[in-house]
Formats: C-alpha cells, sequence, structure tokens
C-alpha cells in the first residue's frame, strides 16, 4: 500500500498526461494552429473530449467505489442498480423516433431522464422490503435492468437499419460531447454527486462493516444509503447521458486503487476521480488515435488496458477484494 | 459480413404481412379432427391448390432485387419479399413478408413453397447452409455496386423468362451509367463531399459504398474514400481536418433542416460546409441507396444537388458542373 506521500508523487505526472492528451489526435501531434478556424475549432474539439473523458472518468471511478462499499459486493459497479439499461433504452428510444436529428441536447436528456427514472423505480421497490439490504439493492437492480435490456433489444428489433448502427454505436460509448452547455452541466451534475460522495466518505468506511454495525457505529443507514445511492448512480447516469455505456472503468479503478491507496473512502474518493478521470482520456486518446480516421469504442481500450494491470494487482498478493 | 447500407430502408412492419399465412383466429374445436383428417389426406397426394406447373416462386432477400424483379416485370413470380421492400408500392404490397433485409425468416419463407431463393446479401452465411440443408436452390445474383446493376437485371430476366425486357432495362441503364461517366470526364470542379449517414453519429462512407461510387460518378468527390470499408465512425476532428466542401445528408431529417443541428454542436460551425450553408439532404433516400432498377433517378438527384450548389457558390463560375 502506498503511503499519502508516495500518493502525493503519483499525481505529479497527471497534468502532464492529460497535456500530451491534448496535442494527440487523429489529424496529428502538436497544438493546432490557432490563427485558422479549423485551429481554434480542433483545439475547442479535443479540450471538450478531454474535460468529458475526465469527468466521466472521475463519475465512473468514484461511483463504483461508492456503490462497491454500500453494496458490501466486489462485483458492484456503476450500473449495478439498471442505469445503464434504462439510460440505453431512453437514448434508443430518442435515436429511434428521430428527436435526434431535432436537437443535440434530445440524446442525453433521453438517456439520463430514463436512467434516473430507473434509479427512482430500484429505490422505491428495493427499500419496501428491509430497508436497503444490498442484496435486495443488487437483485432489484440486475432484474429492472434486464426488463429494459430485453425492451431494448425489442426496439432493436423493429427500428430501421440506420437507427441500428447509430443505437449500437452509442450503446459502444463515445467521449465526443456534442456541446459545451452538456458538458458544464454534466460536469456541474457530477461535481454535486461527488461532493456529496466525499462528505459520506466516513459513512462509506463504516458501512464497509455491515449496514448494521454501521448503525450501532451511529451511521443514520436510513438516511445516508439512499443518499449514497443517489448520489453514485446519479453520477453515473450523468456519465451515461454524455458517453453512452463505457465498461469497466466503474468496476476496475476503485478495486485497482483499493489495491494502492487503501480502502479508507477519505483518500480513496479523491484519488478515484483523479486517477478514474486521467484513466479515461489516456484510453480516448488511445480510441481516437490508434487506427485514424477510424474511431474505435473507448471501452476497448479501457477493458484491453485496464484488465492486465488489474490481474496483475490481483494475483500479486492474495488480499481480499474489498479489504 | 458486410455492413448493410446504414439509410436504406424503410421498414414495413411484419404485421402487413400476408393474412393468407396466419392462421384463421379462433378456428371451432370441432373443425381440429377433420382438419387432421385433410391433414393426412393431403400426404398422400400433392396439395390440391398446387397447380402441376406451379412455375417460379421467388423470394427476394433485398429490397432492391424485389425492385429489380418487378422492373423486368416478373412481379407474378414474387412468392416473399422483406419486410423493407417497399417499391413499387402497388405491386409489393400483396406479397407476403418472409424475412428482413439479408435476413430471411425460414419459417414463412417455406409456407411460402419458394422454388427459388434470390440473394445478394445475407447477414449471417448460416442461412444458406439452413436453406441448401432444406434443398431450397439459392440464386446469388451479384448486385451491390454500380457496374453489377445492368448484369443483375439480365440474370434476373433469364431466370424469370423476361429477357427481352430485362435486356432493354439493363442496356438503357448502360448508356445512362455511360453518358454520367463521360459527362464526368469533361468535368474540371469537384466538390469535395463529406456523406453523412446519421444526425447523431458521424458516420460516413468509404469508396466501395455504393452511394459513393454514386456521388463520384455525379460529379462529387467523396472525402472519406481513402477507407476501403462500406461504411464507418469518424470523428468530428478527422471531419474537421477534411474541412469538406459540402456535407450531404443521407439520413431522415422529417423536414427539419440538418443546419440547425451541426450549427449547435461543437467543432461543427468552423466547418466551410456549415458557414457557407453547403449542407444537402438527399430527397429520396432509397434511390442513392439501392443498386437497383432506380439508380438513374439516384443519380439524377445527386447531380441536381450539386449543380444547385455550385449555382449557388460560384454564380459565375465557369468551371462549375454543368446541367444536361
Amino acid at each position: 500500500m502506498l503511503t499519502t506521500r508516495q500518493i502525493l508523487l503519483w499525481l505529479i505526472p497527471i497534468p502532464f498526461l492529460l497535456g500530451i492528451c491534448l496535442l494527440a489526435g487523429s489529424s496529428g501531434f502538436g497544438l493546432p494552429d490557432t490563427a485558422t478556424a479549423t485551429g481554434r475549432a480542433l483545439l475547442e474539439l479535443r479540450l471538450s473530449r478531454l474535460l468529458t473523458g475526465f469527468v466521466v472518468g472521475a463519475a465512473l471511478s468514484c461511483s463504483g467505489c461508492a456503490l462497491q462499499a454500500v453494496l458490501r459486493n466486489a462485483l458492484a459497479e456503476p450500473y449495478v442498480l439498471g442505469v445503464s439499461s434504462g439510460g440505453s433504452l431512453g437514448a434508443a428510444l430518442v435515436i429511434a423516433t428521430g428527436l435526434s436529428a431535432l436537437t443535440p441536447l434530445a440524446l442525453p436528456g433521453g438517456a439520463f431522464l430514463a436512467a434516473a427514472l430507473t434509479l427512482l423505480l430500484v429505490c422505491l421497490l428495493a427499500g419496501r422490503s428491509n430497508g436497503y439490504s444490498p442484496n435486495t439493492l443488487i437483485l432489484t437492480g440486475v432484474v429492472t435492468g434486464s426488463m429494459l435490456s430485453s425492451l431494448l433489444m425489442l426496439l432493436l428489433s423493429f427500428a430501421q437499419t440506420r437507427a441500428v448502427h447509430s443505437i449500437t454505436w452509442w450503446l459502444l460509448g463515445n467521449l465526443q460531447a456534442t456541446s459545451w452547455p452538456l458538458i458544464l452541466s454534466v460536469t456541474l451534475l457530477v461535481t454535486l454527486a461527488l461532493g456529496v460522495l466525499c462528505c459520506e466518505a466516513r459513512t462509506l468506511n463504516a458501512l464497509l462493516l455491515g449496514h448494521e454495525a454501521a448503525y450501532n457505529l451511529g451511521v443514520r443507514t436510513r438516511f445516508s444509503v439512499p443518499l449514497i445511492l443517489t448520489a453514485a448512480t446519479l453520477a453515473a447516469a450523468a456519465a451515461v447521458a454524455v458517453s453512452g455505456i463505457i465498461g469497466f472503468v466503474g468496476l476496475i479503478v476503485p478495486h485497482a486503487l483499493r489495491r494502492l491507496a487503501g480502502a479508507n473512502h477519505r483518500t480513496l474518493l479523491p484519488c478515484a476521480a483523479l486517477f478514474g478521470g486521467t484513466f479515461l482520456v489516456v484510453c480516448d486518446t488511445f480510441a481516437r488515435t490508434l487506427f485514424a480516421p477510424h474511431e474505435i469504442p473507448v471501452g476497448v481500450i479501457t477493458a484491453l488496458s485496464g484488465g492486465p494491470f488489474f490481474l496483475y494487482l490481483l494475483t500479486r498478493k492474495g488480499r481480499q477484494p474489498l479489504a | 459480413m458486410r455492413a448493410q447500407p446504414p439509410a436504406t430502408v424503410d421498414h414495413a412492419r411484419r404485421k402487413n404481412r400476408d393474412p393468407r399465412n396466419g392462421r384463421a383466429p379462433g378456428a371451432p374445436r370441432r373443425l381440429l379432427v377433420p382438419l387432421a383428417l385433410l391433414l393426412l389426406a393431403g400426404c398422400a397426394r400433392p396439395p390440391a391448390e398446387q397447380p402441376a406447373d406451379a412455375g417460379l416462386r421467388l423470394i427476394s432477400t433485398a429490397p432492391h432485387l424485389t425492385e429489380c424483379v418487378c422492373a423486368i416485370g416478373a412481379r407474378d413470380a414474387l412468392a416473399g419479399r422483406t419486410e423493407s421492400c417497399d417499391y413499387p408500392p402497388e405491386a409489393v404490397r400483396d406479397i407476403p413478408v418472409t424475412g428482413g433485409f439479408g435476413t430471411p425468416w425460414l419459417e414463412p419463407l417455406l409456407a411460402a413453397r419458394p422454388t427459388h431463393v434470390l440473394e445478394t446479401v445475407l447477414a449471417d452465411p448460416e442461412i444458406r447452409r439452413r436453406l441448401d440443408a432444406l434443398k431450397i436452390p439459392v440464386v446469388h445474383v451479384p448486385c451491390t455496386r454500380l457496374a453489377e446493376i445492368p448484369d443483375a437485371l439480365r440474370q434476373l430476366g433469364t431466370l424469370t423468362g423476361h429477357a427481352a425486357q430485362a435486356e432493354a432495362l439493363a442496356s438503357s441503364i448502360r448508356s445512362g451509367l455511360d453518358a454520367a461517366q463521360a459527362e464526368n470526364a469533361r468535368r474540371a470542379n469537384r466538390p469535395r463531399v463529406l456523406l453523412l449517414f446519421a444526425p447523431d453519429t458521424p458516420i460516413t462512407a468509404g469508396r466501395h459504398a455504393f452511394i459513393a461510387e454514386l456521388l463520384a460518378l455525379a460529379g462529387g468527390m467523396n472525402v472519406g474514400r481513402d477507407a476501403s470499408a462500406d461504411y464507418y465512425h469518424v470523428s468530428v476532428e478527422w471531419i474537421l481536418e477534411q474541412n469538406p466542401d459540402l456535407i450531404l445528408c443521407v439520413f431522415e431529417t422529417s423536414g427539419h433542416d440538418p443546419l440547425t443541428l451541426f450549427g449547435s454542436q461543437t467543432g461543427w460551425n468552423a466547418l466551410d460546409a456549415v458557414r457557407h450553408r453547403r449542407v444537402y439532404t438527399v430527397p429520396d433516400l432509397n434511390t442513392v441507396s439501392r443498386p437497383g432498377p432506380r439508380v438513374l433517378e439516384g443519380l439524377a438527384q445527386l447531380r441536381d444537388i450539386l449543380v444547385a450548389d455550385a449555382r449557388r457558390s460560384s454564380p459565375s463560375d465557369p468551371a462549375a458542373p454543368v446541367s444536361k
């Protein structure tokens, strides 16, 4: 495990990495010529993509951290409560009905709305029984998610070929956000959600011991658990709305960081935001430059690069995943 | 697997399927025994409704094959079509639907008692093996490229016994394409065109896509021509770098101006095509994306767009493409 000083040392390369990512693009390496309109647009495009990547990476990593702790499940990830299926269905509906041809905000708006509704549904259903027990939550989320996924498949089987292409591409995840108002509102929402999670860091530490133990330690579980679930899942929903489904980051970054920085959420959550964001930006840089002008889904890179590293961490020493 | 053209199809719904294929709803139970007896009797001799010489019963697995068969006057030979087939509307309406584009559904296909299945691109090669196992002859009609259309028509003409009509249509298309080729050779000024297939993700076409061939013949230069893939996703950064002269939207816009869509997206405003409002939509998507008998109409559509654009963008430029 790293000491605080070592963690701070690890932070130093982050700005440089982000700078390199800004210089790389499918049109070549280097700062675009800002004297021309095209150059300015290129820079704007890369900046917007960098910011989107960072925000989405941070949102997914922190969301994964919090959900793994509150659900006490090593397999928990940002999409475990069904937001990905809900968001996909919303986005697919917007694409299939042709609303996405009207305004660029229709697609993220529809995805976020559907994801938030799914979260509400899952929380209402799971809260009816024994007060948000982890297993009930996970099962409710998984079952709701599968039902929404089958609705999505039904939609896909009837959709026009053109819409099928767009929906499939959206499902694979893409970080090219369409407009600044969208990016800024997502950034705001994610910042708020992560702020809430960081404020609840001590609660998360207590929840790792089990909900009952946390209650006995003075945690108001009936209030804190839904709050954390909502904040974590809304951050994920915002990420889904702007970038589609990007897998792996929310599962692997939290585990890797827990191995490196420890399971104390007061350091883990900020680390997850910074490293998760940077990780996704770097992966996205590869996704858009490796086979230029073809773009490949960023999820391919996150899984192929993060997977082996995580497996190495996992097999290095025999620690429990959530410890 | 070959990518299917994204903009090709307006799907007819399965409910349009011929009612003859559907079971009669709520058949009284007491009829079941006589019906079963009838079925048993039916096994002994050939079905009564099938004439001795049933003739051709073709299944089309692509909307442009359906168009080709109808265009050479062999509509009556069609026993099944895809849910995407919508042209000619009055001719295809009554043909039972036996599958999607490139994806035949075996049960309705068998129910249509086909003698041949016509195929140009199948989504899954396994289907072909299944049909072979069922002893249904599958006729491959190469018809995905511009140059293949006349021969596809001739092949279908020979198959259906409408060789003369097919030959006439094929040679008129051939001469139309040749004339366009000759006109194209004289053209000095070719605008660089970005083909765009979706409003929400930048998908463009490589040089081998049918519409890209059509665009080249109409006098445009496809900026995605370096790629050999038919359709592929590109980054907005690549589009900015290419900076096309005009953008051709090959998707359903439902009457909305695509300019307003692009104008509000990051980066797009720096494109010359957007700033000079040289963004166009194709009125009839099917004629430009189906390699079928209406290819000359599709070509004319693209040429009209390019001619109108040249007139608007440089009214006094003598090098601009001229209308025929």
